[in-house]
């Protein structure tokens, strides 16, 4: 047998081997990793969930909602959950203001002082109009998304399901719009520690040598340092008379200090979990693989660590959100986090521990804030746990 | 070589299943042999052909679930061993047979000084007090060759090195002089070297307590130099077994001829080494007839409509194999 | 010797992170314009004179400093800013073993439910129990213990009148705030328990030991337990950091006298002295506590080196 007769079947043979090698490999990891999440049952109903929450949230300027911090103490204080209608008198205002504009125009002919005078009143009414009282002064997006409401449901508010506060404001409103700022912390705050805690573990891994041990002593003497307390103890100085003021001076809110604070002390387990992956993935022989086919470094980074470190920093995101949202809570509900007229859950808990008194428990007041923050909480770890599961079977089964 | 005519262990038609999420796969399909006092059988195999998961099922330990005895039996002594009850097997496990792993590094707890691993056993089976116990761990430690016993004993695992803890796992193993000793693998995990002291000492002590031993493993070379007969397996069959000097000389089985051709022997030149085509076999979709037809040189229609008996042939030392196209030789050459 | 060695050197990290905390913290509280005796209530200049004086506000910044950290060092906080009859020190004396009660006895609540109906719900996998209790836990996890607490309170001490609403001295009285500040920590055990303890059950050895003849009772307890602990001593750390975080706001709704109230106090109020030296009071705690957690993982885990 000549080897030009066995070199066709060699060729054969190691096409076929490869052919199969091709037929094994497997689908990548984010879908895999998805796949396995929708099987999850509960982390897909918690998926449903948090998207509705989330969308609710977005939506609330333009949901037929009372007004979330319109005061009616002599009327409503403290009512308990009730189906009776609620109606603004905004429409009413309009109303009349159409029809100054209408007399105005009507007149504007004959009596050109009377009109001038109008006009002024008319431009009183736009600046006092109703939106910025019943909805504090909102922001350009807000108010359009008002006005829209406006135009769907005019004055039709939803009743006070769930009763009342002690100063005559609507829970049910108040829930939806805490809902916005607790959320908005939770994600805000999250992606403030998402970029120190990556940056920071990124750059220490991939430098190593002094910088990475200088950088991790800083990271072991921060782990044992009490940042909760700090955080109040930076929010009670924020909010003496002299700061609150300064800050107002460069247009920084409160608000935002709190956000940044909270993603500001997140980011040091992330720090640390990438900074453990990029050292081991920096040695991997895939990485050298690509260094050895010439692939540049920005290609290393971003095509080979970057993919790799995703599924950790993913999971690390499923236990920050639901931390970040429940130490807003925490501080808002110690009166060291958001501030009237900003609603948060917690401060909507807090609200309701205050009502508490001996005669009377006032229970509305705090098991429908406390249980719209407990079900975002309990699906978003539930999510959490899937999205884990999923993305490292390896614990799943064990 | 059987030194006597009673088998000590009969496992006959044993099925195994085990359910995935995926489906049902049949790990132990039928499989039946003997072991004899004082004799040393090999079983060879792939991984994922089930011999690990044979020799579990002995000790009682398949992991259930998803793992399910659905058939067969296994006597040890005469006595049934899968109808037994936790407390029976108890009493079984460790005491009439024992068992040693592949890997040495993680088949000891980490967290028990070797000492507690070795009296706990001693003084359960053999209801040692504390004191006697210790005394007789520090004997086996000295038998199974690891210096300054004495002092060695109250180390934790993690202090000893791979082949120091293989032989903990062999002292471990023969301290209640079990009558069948059971080694998954155990000079896999380990360095040349070793691999041929371990099997020194197990040969040793097998010659000291009398005990019959199964030896499982993929080495070809292993079972050479310390098995009396070899049971070959593929996809949860036992498609060969005989002695190992048959087996070695006259191989029955396309697969065993595989396995003897893709293993390195001194006695050959290198360019004679070959792989067996195809893939391990899927256990979750096993091709009709003889599951091992994809990967056969030999291959024939009949290979894929017919899964293959088992033959005995009629010659001394016993052969048994499952191939067709043997069973058409014998047939055409009767 | 290595022990020794490790304490040794921990002492000298805890210092580095009190004197960190201390001199952010010292500037902080200088940062405040007018000083911080700026509060609402309008001052006379003799009075603020003398406060100025009391509190060593008159001095140049820098003296200031090192005086008050000579003090701090000496142990000694200063008097209190709002509380004006009491030293920091005395305050704290006061509420230190309050709350050291309350912590205790909400993670002695958290570790030993949590690990047993972890141990339970791992060795019974996909059982009944195991679910409820893993449900319960993730429950436990997600309601924050202010919510927990607010809730219980309208439960238990107003619908069915079995506790009093607030205060400290009673054994009645400390139940409701304990479970609440436990209850998170719990879950987390809980889940940690089962996690570990499922993973240590997989291992090689775990097999060994059925295969020599223990009952599974031995295995469980003896050889499967010291593994399932591993994880969660190494998140008593963080535990303890969030026990001592859950009692602030515990001993807020419960009206408790301990060091968690004062420090909110003192925040609210903008108590700087008091506050001060109840953050240097938690970071030393802290520290102590962790270390001796790292001590305890040593022990378990023969494996680890002390460094």
């Amino acid at each position: 047998m000549s080897i030009a007769d066995q070199q066709p079947s060699e060729l054969e043979r190691l096409t076929k081997i490869l052919r199969e090698a091709h037929d094994v490999q497997g689908v990548s990891l984010w879908a895999d990793a998805w796949k396995r999440l929708k099987r999850n049952r509960a982390a897909m109903c918690s998926l449903w969930i948090l998207s509705i929450i989330v969308l609710l949230a977005i939506l609330t300027p333009a949901l037929p909602l009372q007004s979330p911090i319109y005061q009616d103490v002599k009327n409503r204080e403290l009512l308990p959950p009730q189906w009776d209608s609620f109606e603004l008198d905004i429409s009413a205002y309009d109303e009349e203001t159409r029809r100054l504009e209408a007399e105005a125009l009507a007149i504007k002919a004959q009596d050109g002082e009377q009109y001038i005078k109008l006009l002024a009143l008319i431009t009183a009414r736009e600046q006092t109009h109703p939106i910025k009282l019943y909805w504090n002064d909102p922001g350009m997006i807000v108010t359009a998304m008002i006005e829209l409401r406006l135009a769907l449901f005019g004055d039709y508010c939803i009743p006070s399901i769930f009763g009342t506060d002690k100063l005559g404001r609507d829970v049910f409103s108040r829930v939806f719009w805490g809902s916005r700022v607790s959320l908005a912390c939770g994600f805000i705050a999250t992606f403030v520690s998402l970029m120190i805690g990556v940056s920071y573990g990124a750059i220490s891994g991939y430098m190593g040598g002094w910088v990475d041990n200088i950088m991790m002593r800083t990271v072991d003497v921060f782990y044992s340092i009490p940042f909760i307390f700090i955080v109040i103890f930076i929010m009670s100085f924020l909010s003496s008379p002299g700061i609150r003021e300064s800050l107002a001076e460069y247009e920084i809110d409160q608000i935002h200090v709190f956000f940044l604070l909270i993603g500001a002390i997140y980011w040091l387990t992330m720090a640390r979990v990438v900074r453990g992956q990029v050292i081991s993935l920096k040695n991997e022989q895939f990485i050298e693989a690509a260094r050895t086919i010439g692939a540049t470094r920005m290609q290393i980074v971003f095509r080979h660590l970057v993919p790799n470190v995703m599924g950790i920093v993913i999971v690390y995101l499923t236990l920050t959100i639901p931390a970040v949202i429940r130490f807003e809570a925490f501080l808002s509900f110690l009166g060291m986090g958001v501030n009237a007229p900003d609603i948060s859950w917690g401060l909507l808990v807090n609200e309701g521990v205050q009502v508490i008194t001996i005669i009377k428990s006032y229970w509305w007041m705090i098991a429908f804030s406390g249980l719209a923050l407990a079900m975002t909480l309990f699906a978003l770890n539930f999510l959490g746990d899937g999205v884990r599961d999923a993305l490292d079977p390896k614990l799943k089964n064990k | 070589m059987p030194s006597s005519d009673q088998p000590i262990l009969e496992v006959k038609d044993l099925e195994v299943e085990f359910h995935t999420d995926s489906g049902v796969v049949q790990a132990v399909n039928r499989v039946s042999f003997d072991l004899y006092p004082g004799e040393t059988l090999g079983i060879v195999g792939e991984s994922g052909s089930g011999k690990s998961v044979t020799n579990l099922t002995m000790l009682g330990l398949t992991p259930q679930p998803p793992g399910k005895v659905v058939g067969g039996s296994v006597k040890y002594d005469g006595q049934e061993l899968l109808s037994l009850s936790q407390k029976q097997w108890q009493n079984v496990r460790g005491k009439k047979i024992a068992m040693i792993f592949q890997d040495p590094m993680t088949a000891l707890n980490p967290f028990l000084t070797v000492e507690e691993q070795l009296v706990e056993v001693t003084m359960l089976h053999m209801g040692l007090s504390r004191a006697e116990a210790s005394k007789h761990a520090i004997e086996l430690l000295q038998k199974v060759g690891i210096p300054g016993a004495e002092k060695r004993i109250g180390d934790y695992p993690h202090q000893f090195s791979g082949g120091m803890r293989q032989r903990v796992m062999i002292a471990m193993a023969i301290s209640c002089q079990p009558d069948i000793l059971i080694a998954d693998e155990p000079t896999t995990a380990l360095d040349v070297t070793i691999q041929a002291q371990i099997l020194e000492l197990m040969k040793t002590m097998q010659q000291e307590f009398g005990t019959a031993i199964i030896f499982i493993t993929h080495d070809l070379g292993v079972v050479a130099s310390i098995c009396d007969r070899v049971m070959v397996m593929y996809a949860g069959r036992k498609v060969e077994l005989s002695t190992t000097v048959n087996i070695f000389k006259h191989p029955r089985h396309p697969y065993t001829m595989g396995l003897l051709s893709s293993a390195p022997r001194w006695d050959q030149g290198e360019d004679e080494l070959q792989a067996i085509d195809g893939q391990p076999p899927d256990l979750l979709n096993l091709p009709t007839g003889c599951s091992f037809n994809p990967r056969c040189q030999f291959v024939q229609d009949e290979c894929l409509q017919q899964t293959p008996p088992l033959i005995t042939l009629d010659e001394q030392p016993v052969h048994q194999h499952a191939c067709i196209r043997e069973i058409r030789y014998l047939k055409e050459n009767r | 010797m290595q022990v020794l060695t490790f304490l040794f050197k921990r002492f000298g990290w805890m210092i580095i992170t009190v004197w960190i905390v201390f001199t952010v913290s010292f500037f902080l509280m200088r940062q405040i314009p007018g000083g911080p005796l700026n509060g609402e209530r309008v001052l006379s200049e003799a009075v603020r004179a003398r406060l100025e004086a009391r509190y060593n506000l008159d001095a140049p910044i820098s003296e200031q400093y090192f005086t008050h950290l000579w003090n701090t060092v000496r142990l000694d906080f200063g008097p209190s800013f709002k509380m004006q009859d009491f030293t920091v020190n005395e305050v704290l004396a006061q509420g230190f073993p309050v709350s050291a009660a309350l912590g205790i006895l909400g993670m002695v609540f958290a570790i030993t439910i949590g690990m047993t109906s972890g141990v339970v719900s791992a060795v019974r996998r996909n059982s009944v129990y195991d679910y409820s209790f893993m449900l319960l836990a993730t429950l436990g996890i997600a309601i924050p213990n202010f919510v927990l607490a607010a809730m219980l309170i309208v439960i238990f001490v107003f619908n069915l009148q079995m506790f009093p609403a607030a205060g400290w001295g009673d054994i009645s009285q400390i139940i409701l705030p304990a479970f609440c500040l436990g209850a998170p920590f719990a879950g987390y055990i809980a889940r940690l328990t089962r996690t570990g303890m499922l993973e240590v059950l997989g291992n090689d050895y775990i097999r060994t030991a059925y295969a020599k003849g223990l009952s599974p009772r031995t295995v469980v307890l003896k050889h499967g337990l010291r593994g399932a602990l591993l994880p969660v001593v190494s998140y008593l750390g963080p535990a303890i950091a969030g026990i001592l975080t859950g009692s602030l706001v515990l001993e807020r709704i419960f009206v408790i006298p301990g060091m968690g109230s004062h420090f909110i106090e003192a925040a609210i109020q903008r108590d700087y002295t008091l506050a001060m030296g109840a953050l240097l009071t938690y970071t030393v705690l802290l520290f102590v506590m962790n270390t001796l957690v790292d001590l305890a993982y040593s022990i378990i885990d023969p494996r680890v080196k002390l460094e």
